[in-house]
């Protein structure tokens, strides 16, 4: 699942030993989806889901959680932890001047 | 409630009858197993309260490294046992006191379980993205502005033509979804991911999850391919991830009729 299936198909990205682009795709599930069954536990799950809502905010959308008037990432220590520095998102739809 | 005691960690849950291959080793090397309850088995791992118990959760909740490397071990077990087997993965932190707490909830919670189960019963789920790299989006660029109201006027057109450009990639992305789901037994949107977790400059203009039949997933594929061909000149790439176990059609939530764009 490392490669292409087709020469001119899509790009196919592998879920085992995840490259770093699909880290994020392995956190989006595994803290984000999956099935949630709750009972009378010494470990409160909900709690500690509670206490993980910063990785669980960034793997929505920036504009989502800009939407709940949550901007911690910009300056965040957690977040330049996962990301590199030069990694800044800077191509956004209209944003370019044109000369 | 103490830190040290032991704790069970639950990966998800299997028919009881399936044929599971378990990977030997789980979460921080811990051995993989089986517990039944009824006609359900929930695949677990016993861990090191002093590693793993309710105390360290808490102190690592927002550790993206901790986070990292339990959730990736976590995946790695299910992911193996999705190749052939039907399985209902847990989202985590998925733990229990001892085997006797784990199978209470699950016999609280057969009939959910045994749904879901049925829901995904034979298929896997791929997940699929389309970023814009922005290859296609150049105006034909000539005449240089001579004043500074042409050269306003041919910004104000730039720009209209930008905004019919991306109303345009966004109408292709929702034609592409449509066509994906339309050989999918479901599909779910999600948002697009934060590029400072995804590493990725490009705007993600879909991110969507697809159920495949395991042992049919060629109409699925034959079906991207074609979509890829259609988007790549309009400078839209596609990307596929997968197998992963059914993650996104198990939980319910952030179900969507329109991709987000």
């Amino acid at each position: 699942m490392t490669t292409s299936r087709t020469p001119e198909g899509p790009v196919f990205v592998g879920n085992r030993q995840p490259a770093a682009q699909s880290l994020a795709d392995v956190l989006e599930r595994v803290l984000d989806k999956g099935i949630v069954i709750v009972g009378d536990i010494q470990v409160r799950l909900l709690d500690i889901e509670l206490l993980t809502i910063k990785i669980r905010l960034m793997v929505a959308s920036v504009d989502r959680a800009k939407e709940m008037g949550i901007d911690w990432w910009e300056s965040d220590p957690f977040v330049s932890s996962l990301a590199e520095k030069d990694d800044k998102p800077e191509l956004e739809e209209g944003s370019r001047d044109d000369r | 409630m103490t830190g040290d005691a032991p704790v069970l960690h639950a990966y998800g849950v299997v028919p009881a009858d399936a044929e599971v291959e378990l990977p030997s080793r789980g979460v921080d090397g811990a051995p993989v197993q089986l517990a039944r309850r009824d006609d359900l088995a929930a695949i677990v791992s016993p861990l090191d309260g002093a590693r793993y118990g309710e105390e360290v959760w808490r102190a690592h909740a927002e550790d993206p490294d901790w986070l990292t490397e339990f959730a990736l071990a976590h995946q790695d077990v299910l992911s193996a046992v999705a190749t052939s087997c039907d399985v209902l993965p847990f989202r985590i932190p998925g733990m229990y006191a001892d085997e006797h707490a784990l199978l209470e909830v699950v016999a609280a919670e057969r009939d959910l379980l045994l749904e879901g189960l049925a829901a995904v019963r034979g298929r896997v789920e791929w997940g699929v993205k389309v970023f814009w790299t922005g290859a296609a989006e150049e105006p034909s660029g000539e005449a240089r502005p001579a004043s500074g109201r042409d050269y306003l006027q041919l910004r104000a057109q730039h720009a209209g033509s930008r905004e019919r450009a991306a109303e345009d990639r966004r109408s292709r992305v929702v034609a592409a979804y449509e066509r994906i789901a339309g050989v999918a037994d479901d599909s779910v949107t999600s948002p697009p991911q934060d590029p400072a977790l995804s590493r990725r400059r490009e705007p993600m203009l879909l991110n969507s999850a697809h159920l495949v039949p395991r042992d049919d997933e060629e109409p699925f594929f034959a079906t991207l391919a074609e979509v890829n061909r259609e988007l790549a000149p309009s400078g839209l790439l596609v990307e596929v991830s997968g197998p992963w176990p059914p993650y996104s059609f198990v939980g319910g939530r952030h179900r969507a009729e329109e991709p987000s764009s």
